[in-house]
């Protein structure tokens, strides 16, 4: 039940960030979150990555195709789409949902700024936790995953 | 008026400046608290936009320097950490607004008029 808590918290943190960019009905569609798969590999254009200290620890990885932030920063009203501005948001649109999640995760959940990447999600990362979830974010005809892997009392 | 943008994100100093464009006299903008400190120090601003979770230093440090240097400017947490002891703990160290992110061009102009108001009527 906990775990399902903790699920429903980072679900309500997308469904806020992409409601804010639509304007309210989000376009946006959440999957049904899964445990990360054994030899499971995760990862697209840009990753960003939160760690995570306090009440819990571990990471939130936000990873999205060029085609999906590149519609998130017309949203934000950028003319001008560069390497260096998609790889920015994708750090913002991580550092938001995590930061967002201190609501109900409470104050001791303490975020790192993002870091962006454009490998692979390392497998130690991954696996962090025996209980990291993936959850797929359609939005736009492009698919992004918003990725948690938590070792926290809360998530138990 | 001047304003100082304090955001570790591009695309976020960029969004508040757009939004605030047509209040102020000047905007200028710094990546983290040890820039912020600085433009303080030399440019005086009249009210800061402020984000929390930076690198090198982070906004609740910041804020905390910046009062030391000039206790009577105004200050408006723009911040993704949407937890009361959070927006408390900002407010208490001298913050005269919070701005939870994500945040629309109506919300922004809401908080900084707000924040504006004190400054006039203090």
């Amino acid at each position: 039940v906990k775990h399902k808590k903790v699920i429903d918290v980072f679900i309500n943190g997308v469904n806020n960030y992409f409601e804010q960019v639509d304007h309210k009905p989000s376009e946006l569609r959440v999957g049904a979150p899964y445990l990360v798969k054994a030899n499971e590999t995760l990862g697209s254009d840009f990753t960003a990555m939160i760690s995570v200290n306090g009440t819990s620890e571990g990471f939130v990885f936000f990873s999205a195709p060029r085609v999906m932030l590149k519609y998130l920063l017309l949203s934000y009203g950028e003319a001008e789409l560069t390497e260096a501005l998609l790889s920015d948001l994708a750090g913002e649109v991580a550092n938001t949902i995590a930061g967002n999640a201190r609501r109900d995760m409470g104050d001791g959940f303490l975020i790192s700024p993002p870091r962006v990447t454009r490998e692979k999600i390392r497998r130690e990362f991954l696996c962090f936790s025996s209980r990291s979830f993936v959850m797929p974010l359609r939005w736009k005809n492009a698919t992004a995953h918003l990725i948690v892997c938590l070792n926290s009392e809360a998530a138990q | 008026m001047k304003l100082l943008i304090v955001d570790d994100s591009l695309v976020i100093r960029n969004k508040i400046n757009r939004g605030l464009i047509a209040y102020f006299d000047s905007i200028n903008r710094a990546q983290n608290g040890r820039q912020a400190l600085e433009y303080v120090e030399k440019q005086k601003p009249d009210l800061i936009t402020m984000d929390l979770t930076m690198p090198k230093m982070g906004g609740v440090d910041c804020i905390r320097e910046i009062k030391k240097l000039d206790a009577h400017v105004h200050i408006l947490v723009i911040s993704a950490l949407a937890d009361k002891a959070t927006a408390i703990a900002a407010l208490a160290l001298g913050a005269n607004g919070f701005l939870c992110k994500p945040f629309s061009d109506k919300d922004l102009s809401a908080a900084i008029i707000k924040v504006l108001q004190v400054r006039f009527v203090l």
